[in-house]
């Protein structure tokens, strides 16, 4: 069985396709978007999935050495995620799977992150941290569904340190050599300065940080500001992260989404790890930040136990969130 | 603490449990069955900010646990401080976490429930928040609930800090006993509801809940269906 997904839910327009035996991936291929300044505006994004979409499709047939009348099903990320950009990929999907009579699978975003993450860290009962530019969720699976332990009160972490670079001019671009902005600024760093430190519960919030944050830069040395913000944004995770451990006792954390590529966060979790007697597994980077093989896999994960969606029912949700999600195959 | 044991007699350090951010150990002090409560320091922690939070939860936690103790709210009491070692003694509750209670289904959840609205309420009453009011730091014995761990607990006023001890509670129902969860709010609501600020705490939790990303009850707020 293989099953082509669609994934367009932010800045990247991706098309992967899984199989259902080893070695599951046969293609990921993606364009993403990069705005020459300031942040994405929702709708260069739609233009930029729109002019990219027929050529990534065909790439990804391509690479999978197969033709579209050999999937069986059509996954597509309906959420979350900004509307504009969503409806691409929708729009893509619904095509495909008129014109070619495939069943059409309605696939979380979330959920496609994370079970990419099962698949290729082979993590069996993971505590899970999900951190992406829009996500900073400490998750577990529990009787069907994925249980939110933790999550961020407003902004997402990955959010937060990308708009702190952004506004005092050191990106974009955000990702320099494999390494984000805000690790390179606070390797110059001279002294930790003080920051706001929110953990309610295993809850965390991060928009008073970065306001604070923000504030800090006429007083302080920026490289001291990302040094401290970032050490203040990780730590806060961690001790939810450690909070969420002693509640549920697990032995493996696993890390998927685009922010478990961060080489910072990955020292710190070793030492954490280490304390705990846990492993740590994280998401190869080829499929940490958005992409299509992961929406391919937990469609195919989906089409396995029946999930599929009329085209007429299958309106994009911008709000989508992991615990609404019935998960059958895994009970 | 090894290096100081002589300095508070303390007999026989037992390792009781790990905690997020704390060793718990068993002891007698003084003849007293006492657990110490040692902040640990964390390796990913910068040093500066790891003192930082030790000291300040380890004062915090000791005042507010003797002002609870005060109202008459079931807390372990303080024997002794150790500010240097981030160390807290103090009297060991022999009981079963609620945690444990309503996983082995040892007792009424409704009923559980008000007792802990109970606590919340007198706490919250006298401008406390316990900062993480979830059902592994409450403790049945003998048919009453001991609160513990007062590492993130506040002085405060703000609706805000009671609501969101309120949302943490109910975090830990949702995601530990999602099968009770309904059942334990009821009770809680039966007692916390006489609380003065009752009315806004519970408008403030809803609104701390569609703080959260992608939230059911936003959806209605946007237009983004077609």
């Amino acid at each position: 069985m293989k099953v082509l997904g669609i994934e367009s839910t932010a800045h990247t327009f991706g098309v992967g396709i899984a199989e259902d035996k080893p070695p599951f991936i046969l293609a990921n291929v993606r364009d993403t978007y990069v705005p020459k300044s300031g942040g994405m505006k929702p709708g260069d994004l739609a233009r930029h999935h729109a002019t990219v979409a027929p050529d990534i499709l065909a790439k990804a047939l391509e690479e999978a050495k197969t033709t579209i009348e050999d999937i069986d099903g059509i996954a597509v990320a309906l959420g979350p995620g900004m509307g504009p950009a969503l409806r691409i990929g929708a729009v893509v999907a619904r095509a495909l799977a008129l014109k070619y009579n495939k069943k059409l699978i309605p696939v979380n975003h979330g959920i496609g992150h994370i079970e990419i993450g099962y698949l290729t860290t082979n993590a069996k009962d993971p505590l899970i941290l999900y951190l992406s530019g829009g996500n900073t969720i400490i998750t577990t699976f529990y009787e069907g569904k994925f249980r939110i332990f933790g999550e961020t009160l407003d902004i997402a972490l990955g959010n937060m340190m990308d708009v702190f670079v952004r506004e005092v001019n050191l990106a974009p671009p955000y990702v320099v050599n494999g390494k984000h902005v805000i690790d390179i600024c606070a390797e110059n760093a001279k002294d930790l300065i003080d920051l706001p430190y929110v953990v309610k519960g295993q809850d965390m919030s991060f928009s008073g940080l970065l306001t604070a944050a923000l504030r800090a830069t006429k007083k302080y040395p920026i490289p001291d500001i990302c040094y401290s913000i970032r050490e203040n944004a990780f730590d806060m995770l961690l001790e939810a992260t450690e909070r969420a451990l002693a509640l549920t006792e697990k032995k493996e954390i696993m890390v998927v989404g685009g922010v478990a590529a961060s080489v910072s966060l990955r020292n710190k979790l070793d030492l954490l790890a280490k304390d705990w007697n846990a492993e740590i597994k994280i998401v190869p980077s080829q499929f940490s930040g958005d992409n299509g093989a992961m929406i391919a896999y937990a469609g195919l994960l989906a089409l396995k136990s029946g999930v599929t969606i009329p085209i007429e029912e299958s309106v994009i949700k911008p709000r989508w969130r992991i615990d609404e999600v019935d998960i059958p195959w895994r009970n | 603490m090894e290096n100081r044991r002589g300095r508070y007699s303390l007999e026989e350090l037992k390792l009781l449990k790990r905690g997020a951010e704390s060793q718990i150990y068993e002891t007698y002090f003084l003849g007293i069955h006492a657990i110490v409560k040692k902040r640990i320091s964390k390796a990913y922690r910068d040093p500066k900010l790891d003192r930082k939070i030790n000291l300040e939860r380890t004062i915090m936690e000791a005042k507010l646990m003797y002002n609870a103790l005060k109202l008459g709210i079931n807390v372990p009491a303080i024997l002794y401080i150790d500010k240097d070692n981030f160390s807290i003694i103090m009297e060991f509750i022999e009981g079963i976490t609620v945690k444990e209670v309503l996983w082995k289904n040892l007792y009424d959840p409704k009923k559980i429930g008000e007792m802990i609205g109970e606590i919340a309420l007198r706490l919250h009453s006298s401008q406390i928040a316990h900062g993480d009011l979830t059902t592994n730091n409450l403790i049945l014995k003998e048919n009453k609930l001991f609160l513990i761990d007062f590492g993130l607990s506040k002085r405060t006023n703000d609706v805000e800090d009671f609501a969101t001890d309120v949302h943490v509670f109910l975090r830990s129902l949702e995601s530990v006993h999602p099968d009770k969860k309904d059942e334990v709010f009821d009770g809680f609501k039966l007692t916390y509801s006489k609380f003065k600020l009752y009315e806004k705490v519970m408008e403030t939790l809803k609104d701390i809940r569609m703080r959260g990303r992608y939230v059911e009850e936003r959806r209605s707020k946007s237009s983004n269906r077609e």
